[in-house]
């Protein structure tokens, strides 16, 4: 009994790279909005109300990603109005909710991928393909949660010595700018000494090692085996059962035989793994401290 | 043997029935259906046709008819033009070039050229000028045109519907007819006020009370071959008035049983006077005369409008009303003073009247300058029900100013485009306040720093900004369904949308198969307009979908056609594309940029390399 960020690094990012190439490279609806389900289910599941704030940004940028594609393609038969001349359609509407529901959806993807492939996790599965590639992705995955620290730290201190007003929009926008500014130089001027710093330890003149080791056990064999399972019916059913869905000019799509309904139903149980895996933890956990 | 006898009768009685039923039938029905009509319309547009020597309808208007203008073509373009001819520029023009001269002083005529304006789909000041000539010093002629006018929407200071109608029903004589002069009611001058009364049959009681007196004079007047005696004799003219007024009312003269006698009801009268050439002649087999062949060519045009539910002939499908504001305030005053006033003017006609001997040609300018009027009580022309609407409301309630918004947006629904750009106000409205409601939710919740409030200033400006150069409209304003109408054409160009090169390759369902999207068209230009302009025009007239880049509306007119019809550049690999050519010639110019002269040929091509699939001659 493991909690999904408990597995083997491998079958991770195995999982998320099968459930996001699906979400990224099929553009079909059903799909987008397993992904997006499964995306946001993930990371609410794991954080709960945490980073409560955040989602809506996520809305906020979903409902400006769908806006825009009807705004920049005017392709379509049902026409809602007409803006300089150009008209705004239904299908252009509807294709850019298809498309901000797989962006949302991979992003938020990202953010449980993330949480839990540390970097530590991350350098042992590319580690072994290429330890360069692994370094600049574990490097730049480090960046962002960096980044938040320090900008917090030169907020406080622009705070403390009076440089920093916020009583009013434009010069709190202006001191954001400011600090924005006083970051990017420092994430400059920290990358050279980060490099110096590791060439000073002797980072590459050898073969990495692991502080934690992670095990190959049965349960990853089980997941790593269903993903690929649900990942090869998603790609067959995509091919040959019969998903097509065309936004232009007219909505069209075929109607999914029976393996296309099986291709549906395995990629949102796809999506939904971590889920139940998870909740399946939770109530055994549950049950067990019942039982003390 | 009492029952046996009483059976026989019975038996024999529907024997009787049954028998003589279809022969009745067939008497009193040598009735003409709405396809057999419609040749007989087309009879008399091929005999006209072929007398002016064009081989064309369209070339019949452009040559004889445009020649005509003024003088003989009026009524030719009034039918044609409410049988769904569109292409009527070059008489406008003529029309237009005939008024100017000021010829035209009698106020009847100038309200028959106002009408044969509307019909072409002008909105020239002309035709207002001439309803507010309409004045008590005029004849009952000039009322029954005033009020054909205004059923299409039109006013003048102080003349309106309500007046002009309770003037014209104050004329009506004892024996529920309508003349120029004596106490019988004339067939004629009857019909027509019918035509121009007819729309207000179901709203207006007193209306359809003199209605329904003339109705019966009518019925009992018709000749026993469903024709009409007008002077003294029988004429072809006098039953096309009725067959029009008839129509005007939504009342299908071949069922009516008022309107059927032994030998044949009014369209078979009517087509009795065809003569082997096509032409119609005044007097039973006299020779062709061109009054009476107009007469009956629009008195068809009415009846098949009829049939289909549309407006009646008076009431233009051309019409463009200008916005009226200004009207009813002094209508509902004069109302009252009307009733008095009209008593006074039947007997300044009366006795002005000559009376005596009547000639034929005085006939024949009362009978050609008068035709049907507005809508039927059962037809689908809303927009005149609601003008009729608008006007009781102006009587019964005594608020000018609700009257005068409803009058405002009918007028807006008529005329194109007019609403357009309404909402800006409100939207610049909306965002004003909301800016007003943030600064002072600043201002209360003491973030009273200036610069919180220079920058809700600028929020709200970058708002209005993008509300301004922004121009949303509504799928229905937009996609007009028919060509803009250009007060100042210069001239006319002709412009295709084809895509040979991809129709056969292809199984796009939006892709025509002999690639024509949009056949060769003539569209009017103003000074100035460029091939982009006359594009758009024929995308909302057509309803084509076309896809612009660009700045449409910059003085540089850099505009990139991405799609046209659904079919975009690149659907054919990397060098596919829209492009124009003009007279042939590809010119090295955006389309916003080219500005167009008289007759130029405008086409639209679709290609897949780059223009090497096509005849490209380049500019110089």
């Amino acid at each position: 009994m493991r909690s999904f960020q408990e597995f083997n690094p491998a079958v991770i990012a195995v999982y998320f790279f099968s459930v996001t190439g699906i979400a990224m490279f099929a553009s079909y609806p059903p799909f987008m909005a397993a992904s997006l389900f499964g995306g946001i289910a993930l990371y609410l599941v794991r954080n709960g109300r945490k980073h409560a704030k955040s989602h809506f940004f996520f809305l906020l940028l979903f409902i400006i990603l769908a806006a825009a594609n009807p705004l920049m393609s005017h392709n379509g038969v049902t026409v809602l109005f007409i803006m300089n001349d150009n008209p705004i359609t239904l299908e252009a509407l509807l294709y850019g909710i298809n498309s901000a529901a797989m962006i949302i959806g991979v992003l938020y993807w990202f953010r449980s991928f993330t949480q839990i492939m540390t970097s530590e996790k991350l350098l042992y599965v590319a580690g072994t393909l290429s330890p360069k590639l692994a370094l600049i992705l574990s490097m730049a995955i480090r960046f962002v949660p960096l980044f938040n620290r320090q900008s917090k730290r030169v907020k406080d201190t622009q705070t403390a010595m009076g440089l920093f007003r916020d009583d009013n929009i434009v010069d709190d926008v202006r001191g954001r700018m400011r600090i924005f500014s006083i970051l990017v130089t420092w994430g400059l001027e920290n990358g050279i000494i980060t490099a110096d710093s590791m060439a000073a330890r002797g980072y590459g003149t050898g073969r990495r090692s692991q502080m934690k080791r992670f095990r190959f056990r049965r349960s990853d064999a089980v997941l790593l085996l269903t993903t690929l399972t649900l990942l090869g019916i998603t790609v067959a059913a995509t091919i040959a059962g019969g998903l097509t869905f065309s936004f232009y000019p007219a909505i069209k799509y075929g109607t999914p035989g029976i393996f296309g309904i099986c291709g549906i139903a395995a990629y949102s149980l796809l999506a939904l793994l971590p889920v139940i895996i998870e909740t399946e933890v939770s109530i055994k956990w549950r049950y067990l401290r019942s039982r003390i | 043997m009492r029952i046996k006898a009483f059976a026989a009768v019975l038996v024999c009685f529907f024997a009787i029935i049954f028998d003589l039923g279809p022969v009745v039938t067939v008497a009193a029905g040598a009735s003409h259906t709405v396809g057999e009509v419609e040749s007989l319309a087309g009879g008399i547009l091929d005999y006209e046709r072929e007398k002016a020597g064009a081989d064309s309808i369209q070339s019949w208007i452009d040559g004889a008819l445009t020649e005509g203008a003024g003088l003989s073509s009026e009524w030719y373009i009034v039918g044609l033009s409410q049988s769904g001819e569109r292409k009527l520029s070059s008489y406008e023009r003529a029309l237009k070039a005939y008024l100017s001269s000021d010829k035209v002083i009698n106020v009847t005529s100038q309200e028959k050229y106002a009408l044969a304006l509307i019909a072409v789909g002008s909105s020239d000041s002309f035709i207002t000028d001439a309803l507010a000539k309409l004045d008590d010093k005029q004849g009952i002629m000039s009322w029954i045109y005033g009020l054909h006018i205004i059923n299409n929407g039109y006013n003048a200071p102080g003349i309106d519907a309500d007046k002009v109608a309770d003037k014209l029903l104050s004329l009506q004589l004892a024996d529920g007819g309508w003349a120029l002069w004596g106490n019988q009611g004339d067939i004629d001058v009857t019909a027509m006020t019918l035509q121009a009364i007819a729309p207000y049959y179901s709203s207006n009681g007193k209306v359809r009370e003199a209605v329904d007196r003339a109705l019966t004079l009518l019925s009992e007047r018709q000749q026993p071959d469903g024709g009409y005696k007008g002077f003294g004799n029988d004429n072809p003219e006098s039953a096309a008035q009725v067959l029009t007024a008839l129509s005007a009312l939504g009342i299908d003269c071949q069922t009516d049983q008022r309107f059927i006698k032994n030998g044949g009801d009014i369209i078979s009268a009517i087509a009795s006077y065809r003569l082997a050439d096509g032409s119609y002649c005044h007097v039973k087999d006299g020779a062709g005369n061109p009054t009476a062949t107009v007469q009956a060519y629009y008195s068809y045009v009415a009846y098949i409008r009829m049939k289909r539910g549309q407006s009646p002939l008076l009431v233009l499908d051309n019409r463009k009303p200008p916005r009226q504001e200004e009207i009813t305030t002094s209508a509902v005053v004069t109302t009252s003073a009307v009733t008095t006033t009209a008593a006074r003017t039947t007997e300044n006609i009366q006795t002005s009247a000559p009376e005596g001997t009547v000639t034929e040609t005085v006939k024949e300018t009362v009978t050609t300058s008068v035709t049907s009027a507005s809508a039927t009580v059962t037809s689908k022309a809303t927009v005149v029900t609601e003008t009729v609407t608008a006007t009781e409301t102006a009587e019964t309630s005594a608020e000018t100013s609700t009257s005068k918004e409803t009058r405002a947006s009918i007028a807006g629904k008529t005329s194109e485009g007019s609403g357009k750009g309404g909402y800006k106000g409100k939207a610049i409205a909306v965002i004003c306040g909301a800016a007003g409601v943030l600064a002072i939710a600043a201002f209360v919740s003491g973030k009273r720093n200036y610069k919180n409030f220079i920058a809700i200033g600028a929020v709200a400006a970058a708002g209005i900004v993008f509300v301004l150069v922004t121009d949303f409209q509504s799928t229905d304003s937009y996609y007009t369904g028919e060509k803009k109408y250009k007060e100042n054409a210069v001239g006319t160009v002709t412009m295709t949308i084809r895509c040979d090169t991809v129709a056969d390759r292809c199984d796009h369902e939006f892709i025509p198969e002999d690639g024509i999207i949009l056949d060769v068209t003539e569209f009017d230009i103003e000074e100035g307009e460029t091939v982009y302009d006359i594009l758009i025009e024929a995308a909302r007239a057509y309803r084509i979908q076309v896809e612009n880049r660009g700045s449409s509306g910059s003085a540089h007119g850099m505009v990139y056609i991405a799609g046209i019809n659904y079919l975009y550049e690149m659907d054919f690999g990397d060098l596919s594309g829209w492009v124009y050519h003009v007279n042939g010639i590809t010119p090295s110019r955006g389309c916003g940029e080219y500005e167009l002269s008289d007759g130029d040929r405008i086409e639209w091509l679709y290609t897949c390399e780059l223009g090497h699939d096509l005849d490209e001659v380049y500019e110089e």
